[in-house]
This record gives C-alpha cells, sequence and structure tokens, in this order.
C-alpha cells in the first residue's frame, strides 16, 4: 500500500510519523491521506546489513508539506529524483524499481 | 548563588565487554565516589539513576542493594541528556531542601542480545517504523544527517576525522579511554566503512562501565577545594517538533540565555564538552553553542582543532573513551567536574576554571529530539 500522513481535520497541518494532537490548532481529529511522489534528499548505503534483510541503501525523502520520511531500498535512487514510496504490512516503507 | 555544589565526580574504568551486571558497574561507581570523598552511605540521602540495562530494576531498587535510606530518588533513562537532567534535577532538590547530599549514577553493560533489544525497542516509532526497515539504526541514520550536513557547510570526511583525531589525541593521556592507540588520518579515512559516509571511527563505541558525580548543600561542605558550581543550566527537548533537519538543537534557543545567566561569553570557555555520539553531533552542538561562529565549521576543524585552540571532550570523549549507555550522558560533565577540580593528571589543562558541557540525544525518528547544557565554574 502506499504510506500515508496525517491530516489534522481542524487546520491545513499535516505530519508523518502521526501525532495524537495538532500543535497548530489543538485538533485531535486526523485524516490519513497518502504520500504520492517525494524527492529523494539524502542516500546511504548500509554496509552491515542484518542477515536475511534485502535493502541495502536507507534513503530519506521530502514529500509535499515539507514531510519528511525514511524508506529502505535494494539500490541507490539518485539525490533529487522522484520516488513512489510503498508501505508493506509490516510497516516497512520501501522504495522498488519501475 | 546556588546552594547545591558539586563536590566531586568518578568514572570507573571502561570495557569492551563485561559479564558484570549493570548494577554492579553502578555498585563500583557509587563505592569508588564515596571513597574519593571519605563520606559514608549513611549520609547519602539522595539518589539518581540514569541507565538503560538497570532495567527491571529502578533506582529504588538500587537503593535497596546500596543500604541508602533516602528522601530523594530519580530514574532517567534519556540517553544523551540523562546526565545534565539529573544534574538539572538534583541541583533544585538541594536547593529546596529535599535532600543534603544525592549522589548521581549513570552507567550501562549490554550484552549483545540487551544492544540489540535497545536499538529495536527504542520507542514505538522505531518499533513500527525503523526496525522494519532492517537496516535503520543510529549509524545510518546519523549517516543520513552527515551527508546533508557535508552539503550544507562544505565538508568532507576528513574534516570530521580531524575532530574524531583530535579527540584521540586527548585520549592517549586519559588513561580510562578504552581506545587510546594513535590513529592517523589514513587509519580514519580507511577504516572499515559502516554507512556512507560513516566509518567505523564515526559510530560511538559502545563499552561497559559507570559515572558518579556528588553534590552537597554548600553548608554540608566545609573544605570546598575542588568543588565546582553550576553557573547556568538549560535544556530545550522537541525543539523543531521533529520537523527540521536536524542540523541544528535546542541548544541554538537556549545558550545566548545560558551564557548570559553564567556572566560569560563563549570565548571565555575554557574547556567544552560536547556529546559526541558522532562527530556530526558534535560540530552541530558547537555552533549552537556559539563556540565556532555560523559558518565557521570548515575553518574550524581545518584550522583551529589542530593547533588545539578550543579544549574540546579532553577525555578523547566517547568516540574514543567509549560510550557505557547511559553513562555517556555523564560523561561530559565527569570529565569537566575532574578538569575544574584540577584532577586529571597528565591532561590537566593549565587554565580551567569554566566549562560548557552538553548532552544530546533520543532519536525518535530521524534524529535526536532532546538537547542540554550546562555552564560549570570552579568554586572559588
Amino acid at each position: 500500500m502506499i504510506p500515508h500522513a496525517s491530516h489534522c481535520l481542524g487546520c491545513s497541518a499535516v505530519f508523518f510519523p502521526p501525532r495524537l494532537r495538532c500543535h497548530h490548532c489543538g485538533g485531535m481529529a486526523f485524516e490519513a491521506h497518502p504520500i504520492g511522489a517525494a524527492r529523494v534528499a539524502a542516500v546511504t548505503r548500509v554496509h552491515r546489513a542484518p542477515p536475511g534483510c534485502e535493502h541495502t541503501h536507507l534513503v530519506e525523502l521530502e514529500s509535499t508539506g515539507g514531510l519528511r520520511l525514511l524508506a529502505a531500498a535494494g539500490f541507490s535512487p539518485a539525490i533529487g529524483s522522484f520516488v513512489h514510496p510503498v508501505q508493506s504490512d509490516d510497516g516497512a516503507i520501501v522504495l522498488t524499481k519501475t | 548563588m546556588s546552594a547545591a555544589l558539586i563536590h566531586g565526580a568518578v568514572e570507573v574504568a571502561y570495557t569492551r565487554r563485561s559479564t558484570d551486571t549493570t548494577a554492579q558497574w553502578l555498585t563500583r561507581a557509587f563505592d569508588a565516589l564515596l571513597r574519593q570523598h571519605d563520606m559514608s552511605a549513611e549520609q547519602i540521602d539522595g539518589l539518581g539513576v540514569a541507565s538503560f540495562t538497570l532495567r527491571p530494576d529502578r533506582c529504588i531498587d538500587m537503593a535497596w542493594r546500596l543500604g541508602l535510606r533516602l528522601s530523594w530518588s530519580m530514574d532517567d533513562g534519556n540517553g544523551g541528556v540523562s546526565g545534565i537532567n539529573l544534574l538539572q534535577h538534583a541541583i533544585a532538590a538541594i536547593e529546596t531542601g529535599q535532600a543534603r547530599h544525592i549522589v548521581l549514577l549513570a552507567g550501562d553493560a549490554f550484552q549483545a542480545k540487551d544492544f540489540a533489544d535497545l536499538v529495536a525497542n527504542y520507542n514505538r516509532t522505531t518499533q513500527q517504523l525503523l526496525r522494519p526497515l532492517g537496516i535503520a539504526n543510529p549509524n545510518s541514520l546519523f549517516a543520513l544527517v552527515t551527508q546533508r550536513h557535508m552539503a550544507r557547510h562544505g565538508l568532507q570526511r576528513r574534516d570530521y576525522g580531524e575532530l574524531v583525531l583530535a579527540q584521540r589525541r586527548h585520549a592517549a593521556l586519559n588513561p580510562l579511554a578504552v581506545y587510546r592507540g594513535e590513529m592517523t588520518m589514513d587509519d580514519y579515512l580507511g577504516a572499515a566503512p559502516v554507512a556512507d559516509p560513516l566509518g567505523i571511527y564515526d559510530c560511538v563505541p559502545v563499552v561497559a562501565g559507570a559515572d558518579a558525580i556528588l553534590l552537597s548543600h554548600a553548608d554540608e561542605v566545609l573544605d570546598r577545594a575542588g568543588c565546582v558550581r553550576v553557573r547556568a543550566l538549560g535544556a530545550l527537548h522537541n525543539f523543531d517538533r521533529h520537523e527540521g533537519d536536524g542540523l541544528s538543537t535546542g541548544l541554538r534557543e537556549i545558550a545566548s540565555s545560558l551564557y548570559e545567566r553564567a556572566g560569560l561569553r563563549p570565548s571565555d570557555v575554557d574547556l567544552a564538552c560536547v556529546y559526541d555520539d558522532y562527530p556530526v553531533m558534535t560540530l552541530v552542538q558547537l555552533e549552537d553553542l556559539g563556540l565556532v561562529p555560523e559558518g565557521g565549521l570548515a575553518r574550524f576543524v581545518r584550522e583551529d582543532l589542530a593547533a588545539g585552540r578550543l579544549a574540546l571532550n579532553t577525555s578523547g570523549g566517547q568516540l574514543s573513551a567509549g560510550q557505557a549507555g547511559c553513562a555517556g550522558g555523564m560523561h561530559g560533565l565527569v570529565e569537566a567536574i575532574r578538569q575544574l577540580g584540577g584532577q586529571c593528571g597528565s591532561r590537566q589543562l593549565a587554565r580551567a576554571r569554566t566549562a560548557v558541557v552538553s548532552g544530546y540525544g533520543m532519536v525518535e525518528y530521524r534524529y535526536g529530539m532532546c538537547a542540554n547544557a550546562a555552564i560549570l565554574e570552579t568554586f572559588a
């Protein structure tokens, strides 16, 4: 599935990871909106991955509204390029080559 | 002037591996501290403990093991800010009559499983979003921070190496530092890669150990030689609500007020003990604390560090002395207290009257949320 950002129903604030209370308006009601394309802000190749882990790169992404999220990838995406992260059932946000 | 005096501090020799329990390490530090000050456990009526691995025990269980009767007790597991956090509360406790003699303990002895467990379960966000990635851990997170820091400040890998090497030169003079061997820039640049651009010498080495600090009400201390007082202390946690880039900390907002309260300028500081889990964060804090002028990091590492213009992490810091879990949050305080007290042997600074100590840590998702700092002064 597509990872979701948390949109405050009381104002326009957007959060990731989700919070429990909006610090802008005090609202506690949120709606999940899918995070579409995100820009690659930083990439690190991890040399000591745990056994069985197929990911080799940890990637920091920037999405609309200044949201930043972390994703794992089995390749090195170019900094500045736009990608479409997906979220596995276990919560992992990953990048796949398209 | 505050009624609370820092009477003294100890660090017991850290080791790379230990089969002793965390409680045993904390006991060792407690005992060494009492012996250093010729005090009996009966006199201690306050105890604060910072540890990840003492669990399921808490401060009160430690008090029971040590046979202490307490009017003040406090637990703190906030990693890199735990030492200054405990100090902040202990000063208030003494000033308001809650205790007369307080011992603050910090330490950890990880078994292999303990450390993996701590990294995987640091908080809920880690459990839900970082652990599933398989490769997200403090090393890879601060690799991303370092990469963006390099781009922001025009720094090269070797610039971070200058900091690591400078601290290793200090460690050579500290018999308690775990990693004291000479290191060259070639060693640093050629080190085994961990998460680009970080190699093993950028990542704080995990060791076992414990530290302890004694605070007393000034009226209880007849011989005040070697005593230290806190001129100013402040904290700002979650300052950017974790919506920033991790390239600054809450220290940026509180630094000027700290110096003002201490009646000092950054240039008056004789010693800086800046939290050093990764070189990038030490550089970030140096700028936040005003010890390096805005935009001056490249010049600082390339010229000032090599020339020894700032006494920085004179114990070798955690990068060379080792990080014994939560003791990492007390290590810099202990070094500053001992330098100001004139107890640092061959690495004793010729002039050590004022010190700035900072704490940093508690990664929520992408970087550390917590920051605090204290300005200490020799009791004259």
